[in-house]
């Protein structure tokens, strides 16, 4: 009994994290906090998930606008495309990125509601990133699906 | 008869002065010209601007001019206290090197030049981040630029380096760098160090005059007691006039080339990283970067 109790504590508890997701065909996790979940595939492709609680009034737009800032005017990365994403839960960011003199893409999708905030980010090679995009787009919609909606 | 012969006389006298001037007259106009060129130099030195000033070697001053020639040789000591040895050329130690950025300070134009009463001994110090595309090459650039104006590298460290510059192109040295990447941290300062130089130089000259006392009572000395505790003394101005003397020289280097401290940071191309715009208020939406992805960072 006495067992079963702490079995059932440790289980609640590991449940408690807020990025226990799946990885994406390809990609096997390599790192788990609770808030942070690092992925990555063989071809050295990187899928990172954050969360972070969200605070009163952070609507998509203003994550939006400030992530946008960031990256493309502190950052120097260049934007090729924003979309938003099922309307005002998200937006994703495609970037190009230089990295070791080679230009990487970067991709950056920022999911919100009232209490939380999501930002998955896919870094991948040229040549690899079309494979990946798919499968970074489904753990996008998964956590659409399970934690914004 | 005698009349006839004093009237030959008088005479005879009379044409040989005349013909004796008309011998000497040739050599008057050089005299002329040496007196005029004397005077033109002694006019051009009291008309000259103040960056053309320079205290008048005791070449020039000679023979009628001992007044001017005083004053020149006691303003010449004066200066030679106060203003470092080898100036660069067309900028005397007395002025300081004006900043071209600055509007020009009110008071006597330039074609009213005024001589300063002391010359002002100014350290000068920069410290530059610069931000640039390639910080290798641009450090060469910078390197270059520091040779060509006769500065010297004094320590370098990846992309970090401390250059000395001739003070007098200190300014032109610093709008140069800053021309190469944009200025995200910029810090000139500047120290008069005129009163401490000027004291120790009276320091020291005191201290000279008591070790030429001490060693004229030396000479007098007839025991050896006395003859040990002037030696004694002897030993510690000695060492004063050592120290004073290297701190006058290492104040003199300081004032004749400033320092320039440089750091130059990498910049993506198109990635301005904007020292204008005000950070990200949020610190976590920071650190979102494709470098801390890969790396595996946070």
């Amino acid at each position: 009994m006495k067992h079963l109790i702490i079995s059932l504590f440790l289980l609640g508890f590991a449940a408690c994290g807020h990025v226990n997701f799946d990885p994406p065909e390809g990609f096997i996790e390599l790192r788990k906090t609770d808030t942070v979940l690092r992925l990555v595939a063989s071809d050295a492709s990187a899928i990172r998930v954050t969360y972070r609680e969200n605070k009163k009034n952070g609507s998509t737009q203003f994550w939006a606008e400030l992530f946008r800032r960031e990256l493309t005017e502190f950052k120097g990365y260049t934007l090729v495309k924003e979309e938003p994403f099922h309307e005002k839960a998200g937006v994703v960011f495609d970037l190009t990125a230089p990295y070791n003199n080679d230009v990487f893409h970067y991709t950056v999708a920022v999911l919100t509601n009232e209490d939380d905030v999501y930002v998955v980010e896919l870094g991948s090679e040229k040549a690899a990133y079309e494979k990946h995009r798919k499968a970074f787009m489904d753990l996008v919609t998964k956590i659409y699906k399970d934690e914004i909606k | 008869m005698k009349r006839a012969l004093w009237v030959l006389t008088l005479l005879w006298l009379a044409l040989g002065c005349a013909a004796r001037k008309s011998e000497m007259a040739p050599g008057a106009p050089a005299r002329e010209y040496e007196r005029n060129q004397y005077y033109g130099r002694m006019a051009a030195e009291s008309s000259a601007s103040s960056d053309d000033y320079r205290p008048a070697p005791t070449t020039v001053a000679t023979g009628g001019g001992s007044e001017k020639k005083m004053e020149f040789d006691e303003e010449r000591v004066e200066a030679e206290h106060m203003t470092p040895a080898d100036k660069a050329p067309g900028q005397h130690a007395q002025e300081p090197p004006r900043d071209p950025a600055q509007p020009d300070p009110p008071g006597p134009k330039p074609d009213t030049p005024v001589k300063p009463s002391i010359a002002r001994m100014i350290i000068y110090a920069a410290r530059l981040v610069i931000n640039v595309l390639e910080p290798e090459k641009s450090l060469e650039e910078a390197l270059a630029v520091m040779q060509k104006m006769g500065g010297f590298l004094a320590q370098r460290n990846n992309l970090y380096v401390e250059l000395r510059i001739p003070s007098a192109l200190f300014f032109d040295y610093v709008r140069e760098v800053e021309k190469l990447g944009i200025v995200v941290h910029r810090t000139i300062a500047s120290e008069d160090v005129t009163e401490q130089f000027a004291d120790l130089a009276l320091r020291l000259g005191n201290l000279q005059v008591m070790r030429t006392r001490l060693l004229a009572l030396l000479e007098l000395a007839r025991t050896v007691e006395d003859r040990l505790a002037i030696e004694r003394e002897l030993t510690r101005v000695n060492g004063e006039i050592d120290a004073i003397s290297g701190r006058m020289r290492m104040l003199r280097n300081l004032v004749d080339f400033a320092t320039v401290q440089l750091q130059f940071t990498p910049r993506h191309e198109g990635g301005p990283v904007t020292p204008q715009k005000l950070a990200t208020p949020v610190w976590w939406v920071k650190g979102f970067d494709v470098t801390q992805l890969f790396n595996g960072q946070r």
